[in-house]
């Protein structure tokens, strides 16, 4: 038979492509098929599928026939799958189902987008991983077996657990974990404060998200420029990450840029589908980045070339910091007063101004001279200072080329020629998204390249900058009126790193702590958090695990009381954050809730009903209308009720954009940050939470590199397990999100791990093997495919697939919860492992 | 007219989205795939050739019906159930079709034909995707129509709505004002298997 090579083949399709296409052999003719004999052929296939359907597809109907007298309706809503997509899509319903969701346009159409996973939402809205009702264990934790219970009884069940725990253990033992994109479904953040327990808050991407807005400010949407900004820059680096993979909607402007003469340099460990696009693509060992961000700046400043025009004006290279206490020498250190304070339009205070040094050496208040020395050591009455720039420069001293090469595994020559690009002062953009992040040492990448932008005088201006692009925050948005509405204070917050020392050691900074319900809202925590074997021994611990959501996903199946929550287009909502777009969509309800699902909303209005709590909003829409009651809502003249009519709006107020209609992070030299500057330096270091756990704070003050804790020859986990396990994302889900989409799992049948070539021959394993991946903490088995990309020494599992997808246990077993006190942040990609051929049965 | 599509395979990144836009919009049965995206590269899906020493090699092909105007298939056909319209589509009539699958054989592109051997099936119980598409058939080779039901509408074929890359281009061949003839006039391309002598409606800008 003709081979038709589509779907479940992870091996070469390249036979099918222009090169080699053959003509197809004719067997239809060679077996010399008349009608007649054709179909009496045909006849005895149908039989047998028919046989086969009889036992086990009374779930496959004909669903061929299409009523195409039917009528059809189309409605607005936005893809949520937490990939900062956040495409607009329209919704088409027909005899009351969704049949499809496409691609609707935004007002300008270089925003219009869609992705393989958008199309697929009628498989998860219809499909049978859908929560139909709430359910209650009855089996052993994870045994996935339920009994079917009413609302009431499952809220009864919820309220008496918070109770009783309550009165065990006090409130905070009941612990609520909720975040969400659409304004109606941050309903179930007020849920903690409102029981007095404690909010479990995301510990994802968060040393990036981090120290970047500390180094480089942030914008209404980021700490970045307008992503479409990119196709403005001359050079592009897409540096320690992988956009077509993760980030895809932003690729295009990347390839506008290409278009348009760019250079594109991708720089990584393995080569990806971006790198592919590149003129270069640099090999760089995992977890280094900050040595040849910081070996680069060296490099530009031992040869002359570092901007220092930008870093006098625009950062804080000549603000005077302190050997006393690593604080900025300021006017009131001086006795200076001036005639007309400097007014902070956010406090209402006046500032202390940092003190700068004038080429006559004379102190003065910074602003007042506009060319201020930017290196030497000096003494002011008692104090004796160093400028921000020398001390970065002694901080970069040691991180040379050579250097570089011998910890990063890049060649002086190719350092220099990166470097050659820095150098030059057409526009250069940073493509880093958060993949440097999931390492112990996350935050330092972000730093040394906000640094190496800062002394490159790469910041501030069109096609300039950092585009890592996380999350737009929703600005705009009357986030106070949510958080803390004034019935219900804002709850402690643990996070969700410290989840399981708080369960094993039961403190938390110092005090005792317990947690001992937890309420799981939207979010895939096994797939999503670290080392699962930690985390269900803290499930062990719970008397009452609760899982709120639209699936059957790895949480759900190890909870104790499931509610259904209605899908996005079955109630009236609005996007506001998550996004990579400045534009607030309108979701409105297509359908009906399906089954006994309600919404986010609804959900926490029946709790609040339940507990006896007065609930402070009429309805859903009036909870939206205050959402959007803010001054900066106002200035983008976007209230609820206008964003119902138009459906989808910009949230960026005009004036805050140049003349493409863009908005440029630094526009003007003024940033985001304490000090309106760009910052290298760190005057104030707090941790991102406070776990009690101690750290030098003067480490993180200038850019600095740690090895990684695992990913390293060094390491003391290197001692026994010599392969780097990267967790990237794939295109073919969002994190869990879509991992069971039946039409993209046709293409993409199973869980596999790449490994190079040269891991792979060392241990004998072969294209397609099936191995044991391994390390103190547990495993998983799974398919091997050999990608001649990886690296040697690393590996790449890319995550998302369920429980159910592996042979054998699951690769969230393998990673760690070790975390950085300052970012407090997961570390996905720490992590080390050995791989050998699995020998069990495979079934 | 010679309606006819331009790929350029220098913005594609093979992100599938055209192939599952296909699907959905055609309510494709299980594994059925009208358009693929495939990877020319190394061994496995999606991975490169080559190794970092001498450099990788990594391209897509998104690959469905040609719409050939000198099409083989038409000529294979004994029933006259795949022809060329007069728009350059070469359509496949189900009805008329006895799944003889000569048009299979004849035409060059491997899998780009798909025969239903069995009877069509689907993960839900109703049809989703558009609803102006002929129901699928059993015993019938069907594939790519240039989404015929949504011309008929003054609409393009699905996977052109839309291209994250921008990559993919729709129009009319005949017409040198089209975009898809500015974009051959002026940049290099490649047809597949020239020497078929096919002469493909689809173009891929290299």
């Amino acid at each position: 038979m003709q081979k038709i090579c589509t779907k479940n083949e992870t091996k070469s399709i390249s036979s099918c492509t222009d090169t080699n296409l053959v003509s197809a052999q004719n067997e239809v003719g060679k077996s010399g098929l008349t009608r007649r004999s054709f179909l009496k052929t045909s006849a005895a296939f149908a039989g047998a599928a028919a046989a086969i359907c009889s036992v086990g597809c009374s779930a496959i109907a004909p669903g061929g026939k299409v009523n195409s007298e039917a009528e059809e309706q189309v409605f607005t809503g936005m893809c949520i799958a937490n990939c900062n997509g956040a495409c607009r899509l329209a919704i088409t319903v027909r005899e009351g189902k969704i049949v499809s969701t496409t691609m609707a346009e935004f007002p300008d159409p270089d925003y219009n987008r869609i992705c393989l996973k958008g199309l697929n939402h009628p498989l998860r809205i219809y499909g049978p991983l859908r929560l139909k009702y709430p359910m209650r264990r009855v089996g052993e934790r994870g045994a996935d077996q339920w009994e079917q219970i009413t609302w009431d009884e499952a809220l009864t069940l919820l309220t008496d657990t918070w109770e009783n725990v309550r009165n065990k253990y006090g409130a905070s033992a009941n612990a609520i974990s909720a975040g969400a994109v659409r304004l109606g479904s941050l309903a179930p953040t007020m849920l903690s404060g409102m029981i007095g327990g404690t909010s479990l808050a995301a510990s994802d991407d968060q040393a990036v998200d981090y120290i970047m807005p500390q180094c480089i400010g942030r914008t209404l949407l980021c700490s970045g420029s307008e992503p479409r900004d990119i196709k403005n820059a001359k050079k592009i680096f897409s540096w320690g990450c992988n956009p077509t993979n993760s980030n895809l909607q932003q690729v295009h402007w990347l390839l506008d840029a290409l278009d348009n003469g760019a250079k594109l340099v991708a720089v990584g460990p393995n080569f990806t589908h971006m790198a592919a696009k590149a003129d270069r693509f640099i090999r760089i060992k995992q977890g280094t980045d900050a040595v040849m961000f910081m070996a680069l700046s060296n490099y530009l400043v031992k040869n002359d070339l570092a901007d220092l025009t930008f870093l006098a004006e625009q950062t804080v290279a000549p603000f005077l910091v302190k050997a006393s206490d690593k604080t900025y020498l300021r006017a009131s250190d001086l006795g200076i007063e001036l005639p007309e304070p400097v007014i902070n339009p956010q406090t209402g205070e006046a500032i202390d101004l940092p003190i700068v040094v004038g080429q006559d050496g004379m102190p003065t208040v910074m602003g007042a001279i506009t060319d201020p020395k930017i290196e030497g050591n000096f003494t002011f009455g008692e104090h004796k200072v160093t400028t921000a720039y020398s001390l970065l420069l002694d901080a970069i001293a040691p991180y040379t080329l050579e250097k570089a090469e011998e910890i990063c595994g890049v060649s002086v020559a190719d350092g220099e020629w990166i470097a050659s690009l820095f150098a030059d002062k057409e526009p250069l953009a940073v493509t880093a998204l958060p993949g440097m992040d999931h390492y112990y040492n996350g935050h330092q990448p972000y730093h040394a390249m906000a640094a190496l932008l800062m002394v490159s005088g790469h910041l501030g201006s069109p096609g300039n900058g950092s585009y890592y692009a996380t999350y737009l925050t929703g600005g705009a948005v009357n986030w106070a009126a949510i958080y803390m509405p004034s019935d219900y204070p804002p709850s402690p917050e643990i996070p969700w790193t410290s989840l399981n020392d708080v369960c094993e050691k039961k403190t938390f900074n110092g005090h005792p702590q317990e947690i001992k319900s937890i309420v799981i809202w939207g979010k895939e925590a096994i797939s999503g958090q670290m080392d699962k074997k930690r985390l269900l021994q803290s499930f062990d611990q719970m008397e009452l695990v609760t899982v709120v959501d639209l699936e059957m996903n790895d949480t759900a199946r190890y909870a104790d009381l499931i509610l259904p929550v209605a899908y996005f287009f079955e109630s009236i909502d609005c996007a506001v954050t998550g996004t990579s777009h400045s534009y607030n969509i309108l979701g409105e309800q297509a359908i009906e809730p399906l089954y006994e699902s309600l919404n986010d909303y609804d959900i926490v209005v029946k709790i609040a009903e339940k507990l006896g709590l007065k609930w402070p909003y009429a309805s859903k829409e009036d909870f939206l209308r205050v959402g959007f009651d803010s001054d900066l809502y106002k200035a983008a003249g976007i209230t609820f009720d206008k964003l119902k009519e138009e459906k989808v709006m910009n949230s960026v107020p005009a004036f805050m954009l140049n003349e493409e209609g863009c908005l440029i992070l630094g526009a003007g030299g003024v940033y985001g940050t304490d000090t309106g500057k760009a910052q290298f330096y760190l005057e104030t270091v707090e941790p991102r939470v406070v776990t009690g756990i101690d750290f030098d704070k003067d480490s993180v003050r200038l850019p600095a590199w740690d090895p990684p804790y695992e990913a390293w020859d060094e390491s003391e986990a290197a001692k026994k397990y010599s392969i780097n396990l990267l967790q990237s994302h794939s295109k073919w889900r969002s994190h869990s999100t879509f991992a069971k989409a039946e039409w993209l799992r046709e293409l993409v049948p199973e869980p596999v791990i790449y490994i190079s070539p040269e891991d792979a021959a060392k241990r004998s394993i072969e294209n397609g093997d099936i191995v044991k991946v391994y390390n103190d903490r547990g495993y998983v088995v799974i398919k091997a495919l050999i990608d001649s990309g990886i690296a040697p020494g690393s590996s790449d599992l890319p995550k998302g697939f369920h429980l159910t997808d592996f042979i054998e246990g699951h690769y969230n077993e393998l990673s760690h919860n070790a975390f950085h006190p300052f970012t407090v942040n997961n570390c996905f990609s720490d992590v080390r492992i050995e791989i050998e051929k699995y020998n069990g049965e495979v079934g | 007219m010679r309606l006819g599509m331009v790929i350029d395979t220098r913005r594609c990144f093979g992100c599938q989205t055209c192939a599952v836009a296909c699907k959905s919009a055609n309510n494709l049965p299980n594994n059925n795939w009208w358009n693929r995206v495939l990877t020319e590269g190394g061994e496995n899906m999606d991975c490169p050739a080559g190794d970092y020493e001498k450099g990788y090699s990594l391209t897509f092909l998104p690959t469905s019906c040609q719409h050939c105007d000198n099409p083989a298939c038409t000529r294979a056909c004994p029933v006259g159930a795949t022809s060329k319209r007069e728009d350059g589509v070469v359509f496949q009539d189900y009805d008329k079709c006895i799944g003889c699958r000569m048009c299979v054989a004849a035409c060059p592109y491997n899998g780009v034909r798909i025969f239903n051997w069995e009877e069509p099936e689907y993960y839900l119980d109703f049809a989703l995707g558009d609803k102006d598409i002929p129901a699928h058939q059993k015993h019938v080779v069907e594939k790519c129509t240039f989404c015929a039901h949504r011309l008929a509408q003054g609409k393009t074929p699905a996977c052109m709505v839309l291209c994250p890359a921008r990559a993919r281009f729709w129009g009319d061949l005949d017409d040198p004002e089209s975009e898809v003839s500015k974009l051959i006039n002026k940049r290099k391309y490649k047809q597949l298997l020239t020497d078929r002598g096919t002469n493909p409606s689809v173009y891929y800008l290299v």
